[in-house]
């Protein structure tokens, strides 16, 4: 397990930035973090099943239908920028 | 003096006209007006209500309720304590809003909270921390402090507040007053702003368990809009609450009483397990023998679900937007630096290592079968017990700023409330007892769906004990 | 291309569902809105919002696995893929990683006079993203989110496809499959199904494969191979000049008929994908899988053999009509309506007046304003005698959405076949006296005038009169 976290790549995976000095302040308090949760990664689990939801049930099923109006005129009052109903960012690159 | 009042006895006064809904609320208005500057417990208050004639006829008749800002509430600012959402009003309302509503509650205001319900005290509030009213230089714990903090100075009867890994019952026991978790999927999270989706439970908080059955039976129950929402008939707590309880037995488990917590705090429990006896419980040793890895566990699987769940906050749809975003990449990175706080930021950080190609399976699923021993520590527990009980913190609230720089020693607060939210159990906080002026919280854990059972046990012991009805002088 | 190189193709090909609503929310999935009209808050990502499942998704998938002799999962859970991008709302893509829903199966294609099988990895179920318009006038990008989380199931191919061809033929089996299945309108103007190619080349007898490269997006059957065959020539000259092959994905640009590589998406792409917290595991019972196979509709391959075999319809009109599902609808209910015509007669008919009509009109067969009861009818009447080949042909014209019925439209067009044996017999007998020539010659042996002599009969009845029985009478005498 390396003792280093890489917090250029996960502050560019989670697009926050992070200046040189806060880069280093986060890292250090992550470091502490990560002593707290290698006592778990350090542990040999493996026969045990992961619980990834407390509860012991099934997905329920919805009927196909459509339940939804056109919202987007009262939805778009809450968007910082739009142009005839479409949401809008800088120029996408392909 | 009306907020001297239980929930029961103001239902039966409105319904006997002694008292209208109007008055009832103008008067929490008031004490709102008053104290909150002092408390700062709500972050939007609601200037007024429309008429409401029928509410005579509901259930709650027009009772007021604060809510946590994490839910959504249509036409109303809903914040989660972010500058990210600061601006925010909600098109829709959260399932628990739309069912309370409908049953005559009145909505007072959104209560304060930690940004995105990540905290301990409320520091990290972006609308600035809130005080604990049995000494304003002290937390009033967190992330729900602001719904403790109001109902604890009786700015509102009662306040719906949410928990993941002790938010409800941990501000609960800093403010001297009740909070229930109750089972995961027993209370819609529809509208619940996320946190950590398999974590997150929404809950009450109120001076008595008898106030809480009440709300909490007209808020639970299936809802077909949330998949992880329980669909199953449960027996209704406010009929049970008086019913005596069958001699329980109460177990406790050596790792909650180790010599870290307060002594204080051991005391008050000793005292609470002197009076349960006295009512006829039986008290027995358990092993919860993983416990010590509950909070490792937590901040592994919390902060992983909540870097996914705090992705949509881009700034494109809703929400905070920064100016400075001259291409797609500073859009994102400006608007969600800008918009969360540190505390927000290093758990999505972690959350994003924990998830990361080559530490999946060291952290994240190594968690989950951790999880799976607490949980299964508990079902092994319950064979031979009905109840757990705990001390639910393991010292007295802090200063404000004590620990603000110190978030591993924050994350410790926790220690004794995680494990019911990694099994998915409910769990109740309830006042047995002071020091210095200072309240403590004993903790309960039920089995699945025997929220009755909580609250039946913490009803009789408040019928035999009175620190749930104390007030801080400043606000009495 | 130089034949000691071999192209090796995977497919992945994205099929979206033809369900009302959408996979995790009640937005309807109707192509062509206005922007954002049917983006609802839960497409939307709004925050506090909860993904619930649409059971006919679940079912489609179901039908999918048992056309392709598949493992149905009896147990299938959702995962989030975690990655920004503008037309992806919540910052993550609900998918799924373990426990697909459909893993293992195969397909059948016929490929240069071949059945070739075509291996099938795994077909999940995920929801789609928006859609950007990039407006460089404006330097920015608009999203339209109407699309956000419609169905798709997205089918993964073995590299199983060794030519451009071969993969097209794949594709267009995929697109005839899940149409028949009336899982997916197969639509492909409106992006009903898209795919990925996966391509890379190898020396012939070697069988390491290659380093692949990805081509998205290519939603015709013609830009497929088109681009699968630059792509691989691409790749053949970089390796004959002693490079290598970098691992990327690209894009197919028609205009400039080559590819190129994409930038941006995503680079460096962990997408940190874990169980959705949202979603609990779906479980598929034996019961429900049961239910589905019952109600499966005939696949195409099986079509194709029983029109062989039992109706005795040759390898080509068998393909023609197996491979149109509107066409093979229509044809089949003809034959329960017949009373008179063999299905090789009302094949013959569909194939070629039918199929004219419908081509004219530029619709499909279910588009058409006949009813196969209607057609029958008046192929009966043909079979009959009652009409000529030719009334028959103009009456399925007058039919065709028309209110009238067929005898009043025979009627009001003066249609009567005159079968009549007396009065045929008459007019036969007046035309032989009019044409005693021709009616010398053939007494006399000559087989050939016959045909001048029939002409000249259904001439004078314009048309009408039962060619057969002409030619019969005119026989005896």
């Amino acid at each position: 397990m390396s003792q280093n976290i890489d917090i250029k790549a996960l502050s560019y995976l989670a697009k926050i930035s992070l200046d040189e000095d806060e880069s280093l302040a986060v890292q250090e308090k992550l470091l502490d973090i990560k002593k707290i949760i290698d006592e778990v990664a350090n542990l040999e689990l493996d026969s045990i099943e992961p619980l990834y939801n407390p509860l012991d049930r099934e997905q329920v099923l919805r009927p196909d239908e459509v339940t939804e109006k056109d919202q987007s005129s009262e939805l778009q009052k809450n968007a910082p920028e739009t142009i005839d109903g479409y949401y809008v960012v800088p120029q996408v690159v392909d | 003096m009306l907020h001297h009042l239980s929930i029961k006895e103001l239902i039966t006064s409105l319904s006997e006209k002694k008292l209208s809904y109007e008055e009832l609320f103008s008067y929490y208005q008031e004490r709102i007006q008053k104290f909150n500057p002092k408390l700062n417990a709500f972050i939007s208050v609601n200037e007024s209500f429309l008429d409401q004639d029928s509410i005579i006829e509901t259930k709650l008749k027009g009772i007021p309720i604060a809510h946590k800002d994490i839910f959504c509430m249509k036409g109303h600012l809903t914040t989660c304590g972010s500058k990210m959402l600061a601006n925010f009003k909600s098109p829709y309302d959260a399932t628990i809003i739309t069912r309370l509503a409908s049953a005559g509650a009145l909505t007072l205001g959104k209560t304060n909270m930690d940004e995105f319900a990540m905290g301990s005290s409320n520091e990290t509030s972006f609308f600035g921390p809130c005080k604990n009213p049995w000494d304003l230089k002290l937390v009033p714990g967190g992330s729900s402090g602001g719904s403790a903090s109001a109902v604890a100075a009786r700015l509102a009867p009662i306040a719906t507040a949410t928990d993941t890994g002790g938010s409800i019952r941990q501000p609960a026991a800093f403010c001297g007053v009740t909070g229930l978790k109750p089972t995961y999927g027993m209370i819609s999270r529809f509208g619940m702003i996320a946190f950590a989706s398999s974590l997150d439970q929404a809950g009450f908080i109120a001076p008595s368990a008898e106030d809480i059955a009440i709300f909490y039976d007209l808020a639970s129950g299936y809802d077909p809009k949330d998949s992880t929402s329980i669909n199953e008939q449960v027996a209704s707590t406010t009929k049970n609450l008086d019913q005596k309880p069958n001699a329980l037995t109460i177990g406790i488990a050596k790792s909650s009483l180790d010599k870290h917590a307060d002594p204080n705090i051991l005391n008050a429990i000793k005292q609470a397990v002197n009076q349960f006896e006295k009512m006829g419980a039986k008290i027995i040793d358990i092993d919860l023998k993983n416990s010590h890895l509950n909070v490792p566990t937590y901040y592994i699987i919390a902060p992983a679900e909540a870097s996914s769940n705090l992705s949509r906050f881009d700034g494109v749809r809703y929400g905070h937007r920064s100016e400075d975003s001259e291409s797609l990449q500073s859009l994102y990175a400006n608007t969600r630096s800008e918009g969360f706080g540190d505390e927000v930021k290093r758990r999505i950080l972690i959350g994003s290592y924990v998830l990361s190609a080559g530490f999946y399976d060291a952290y994240y699923i190594k968690a989950l079968r951790v999880r799976r021993l607490i949980a299964n520590d508990y079902k092994e527990a319950f064979k031979k017990v009905d109840l757990i009980l705990s001390p639910t913190t393991p010292n007295l609230p802090f200063a404000i700023g004590e620990k603000s720089n110190d978030p591993i020693s924050m994350y410790h607060n926790d220690a004794y409330t995680i494990g019911a939210n990694l099994a998915g159990l409910p769990a109740i906080s309830f006042p047995i007892g002071f020091h210095n002026g200072l309240p403590i919280g004993g903790h309960f854990v039920a089995q699945h769906l025997r929220e009755d059972l909580l609250l039946n046990a913490v009803n009789h012991f408040q019928k035999e004990t009175d620190f749930h009805q104390q007030i801080p002088q400043e606000f009495d | 291309m130089k034949s000691n190189w071999e192209i090796v193709i995977g497919l992945e090909i994205h099929v979206q569902l033809n369900t009302a609503s959408k996979i995790f929310s009640g937005s309807s999935t109707d192509f062509g809105a206005k922007p954002n009209s049917q983006a609802s808050i839960i497409d939307l990502g709004y925050p506090g919002v909860l993904p619930v499942l649409n059971q006919s998704v679940i079912e489609k998938a179901i039908k999918f696995g048992l056309a392709t002799d598949a493992k149905i999962s009896r147990k299938t859970i959702f995962s989030r893929k975690n990655y920004f991008y503008p037309d992806l709302p919540k910052g993550y893509q609900i998918s799924q990683l373990e426990l697909p829903i459909v893993q293992e199966g195969y397909v059948e294609i016929n490929f240069n006079e071949e059945i070739k099988k075509i291996r099938i990895t795994r077909a999940h179920l995920e929801e789609d993203a928006g859609k950007s318009i990039h407006d460089s006038s404006l330097g920015k990008s608009k999203i339209d989110l109407n699309r956000a989380g419609t169905p798709l199931l997205e089918i993964v191919s073995e590299p199983d496809m060794r030519s451009a061809a071969e993969a097209s033929s794949y594709m267009k089996y995929v697109h005839l499959l899940v149409t028949y299945l009336g899982i997916c309108d197969g639509n492909l103007q409106e992006g009903s199904l898209r795919c990925d190619a996966n391509v890379s080349v190898k020396p012939r007898e070697s069988k390491k494969l290659g380093t692949r490269t990805e081509i998205k997006n290519l939603n015709s059957f013609r830009f497929i191979e088109k681009a699968i065959e630059i792509e691989a020539q691409r790749q053949i000259e970089i390796l004959d000049s002693g490079g290598t092959i970098t691992q990327e994905t690209r894009l197919f640009d028609e205009e400039k008929q080559e590819t190129r590589s994409m930038r941006s998406k995503e680079e460096a792409n962990d997408y940190r994908y874990f169980p959705d917290p949202d979603l609990l595991p779906v479980v598929i019972s034996e019961e429900l899988i049961k239910s589905i196979q019952q109600s499966m509709p005939e696949l195409p391959n099986q079509k194709n053999k029983r029109y062989i075999n039992e109706y005795q319809l040759d390898q080509n009109d068998a393909a023609r009509i197996a491979n149109d599902f509107d066409l093979a609808t229509f044809f089949e209910s003809s034959i329960n309506h017949s009373k008179h015509a063999s299905p090789k007669q009302l094949a013959n008919w569909l194939l070629g007046k039918l199929s004219n009509m419908v081509n004219e009109k530029n619709i499909s067969f279910s588009k058409l304003k006949l009813s196969p009861v209607d057609v029958s009818s008046i192929i009966d009447l043909y079979i009959l005698g009652n009409l000529s080949q030719k009334q028959a042909g103009e009456l399925l014209e007058y039919k065709h959405g028309s209110e009238a019925s067929i005898e009043d439209l025979i009627t009001e067009h003066n249609m009567s076949q005159i079968s009549d044996t007396q009065e045929l017999s008459d007019l036969v007998d007046k035309i032989l006296k009019e044409n005693q020539v021709q009616f010398d010659e053939f007494k006399s042996g000559n087989d050939k005038v016959i045909g001048y002599l029939i002409g000249k009969v259904m001439q004078a009845s314009k048309g009408k009169a039962n060619p057969k029985l002409v030619k019969e009478i005119i026989e005896s005498k």
